[in-house]
């Protein structure tokens, strides 16, 4: 890849923004959280205890809390951290923007149907089609937003989950979809666990770290030939290598 | 990033191509810089592939010309080291990238 050419700057800016979904952790998070939604369906008949919904709550929050938990304690110490380009974080507002809006209209559509201002008459596949479709164009749209590409397998898999309740009845596409999305999201975390190792205390760090100090220049210095070697097999091609950067 | 033309280009001068960021190790940290606002110093190591005291002696370099920003914090008890390109590394990075298109045009025609 040539850094010459501006798309593939901006492939490069894609791969180092991507490098925070590696982990395969917000797959895990979504899979678990479709499970716990799978689960709390299997509890129908229960629903107007006072209990099912603060649970439902604090289940979903333990998901989310873990996965900021494991994503600071398990992917941060192996690929460090990095701030994107005001460019990027102004995009990634955006797609928050869209979700916002979408959660507010789903929030709508929910409380017209509860207090019997909407009743909905027509067909029941229509029902289901249209939540499907307020469903997956948020998620699809946070998956380009944030350039997530298997974002957009969630965004299909929940939002045919959402219609298929309507549609059959069943909430059993929440569970094939959670297994499906948690399967990738163990998959992918093995493989960079795999591929990123912890490094060792003072990998990670300048050299002198502990000290707090920038290593003396002969302390650190190397050849720019030695340098160049190091870099191996990418060397000279002005980019990281594919197997470091690549976008999955 | 980069809006010139290199067909409409004056031919670049050799001699004129930044030195230090033409390094492959160096073009790497600056491309990888170039297209974050910051990063800390393992993003750096593992986007790059470079070995810590590598990237340690490539930093220094860049730091000595002015394009890099070195910042070191303790996040806790933990040191953290935080890099970016400064104004000048961009203008250079960019600089660069106008001058090697220019002298790639030039050598395919």
């Amino acid at each position: 890849m040539n850094p010459l050419e501006p798309d593939n700057l901006a492939a490069a800016e894609r791969r180092a923004f991507t490098m925070k979904f590696r982990d395969g952790l917000h797959d895990l998070q979504v899979g678990l959280i479709l499970l716990v939604v799978y689960g709390f369906m299997g509890l129908r008949e229960h629903w107007a205890t006072w209990w099912v919904l603060p649970g439902y709550i604090l289940l979903t929050g333990a998901i989310t809390g873990g996965f900021f938990l494991a994503r600071k304690n398990v992917a941060r110490p192996r690929i460090g951290t990095m701030k994107p380009l005001p460019a990027r974080r102004k995009r990634s507002r955006i797609g928050a923007l869209v979700l916002a809006l979408f959660v507010t209209v789903q929030a709508l559509l929910v409380l017209l149907q509860a207090t019997g201002d909407l009743r909905p008459d027509f067909e029941r596949v229509m029902v289901s089609l249209f939540a499907s479709f307020i469903v997956f164009v948020p998620m699809a749209a946070i998956a380009w937003f944030s350039s997530f590409n298997r974002g957009y397998l969630h965004a299909v898999l929940v939002g045919v989950s959402t219609g298929s309740i309507i549609a059959f009845d069943t909430g059993v596409f929440f569970l094939v979809s959670g297994l499906v999305i948690l399967t990738v999201g163990m998959v992918v975390l093995v493989r960079f666990l795999r591929e990123f190792p912890l490094p060792d205390e003072a990998a990670g760090q300048m050299p002198d770290e502990a000290a707090g100090q920038m290593p003396d220049d002969a302390a650190g210095q190397v050849s720019d030939e030695t340098a160049g070697r190091e870099a191996g097999a990418f060397a000279g091609t002005g980019i990281g290598p594919e197997e470091v950067n690549g976008d999955r | 990033m980069s809006a010139a033309d290199p067909a409409n280009a004056p031919a670049a001068d050799p001699a004129a191509i930044d030195r230090l960021i033409h390094e492959p190790s160096r073009l790497l940290i600056m491309t990888c810089l170039a297209v974050v606002e910051s990063a800390d110093f393992l993003f750096v190591q593992r986007q790059t592939g470079l070995t810590a005291g590598n990237l340690s002696s490539h930093m220094t370099r860049l730091e000595a010309a002015g394009y890099v920003v070195i910042e070191k914090s303790f996040e806790g008890r933990k040191p953290k080291t935080e890099l970016r390109l400064s104004d000048d590394g961009r203008r250079a990075f960019e600089r660069y990238r106008d001058q090697m298109q220019v002298m790639l045009a030039e050598g395919a025609r």
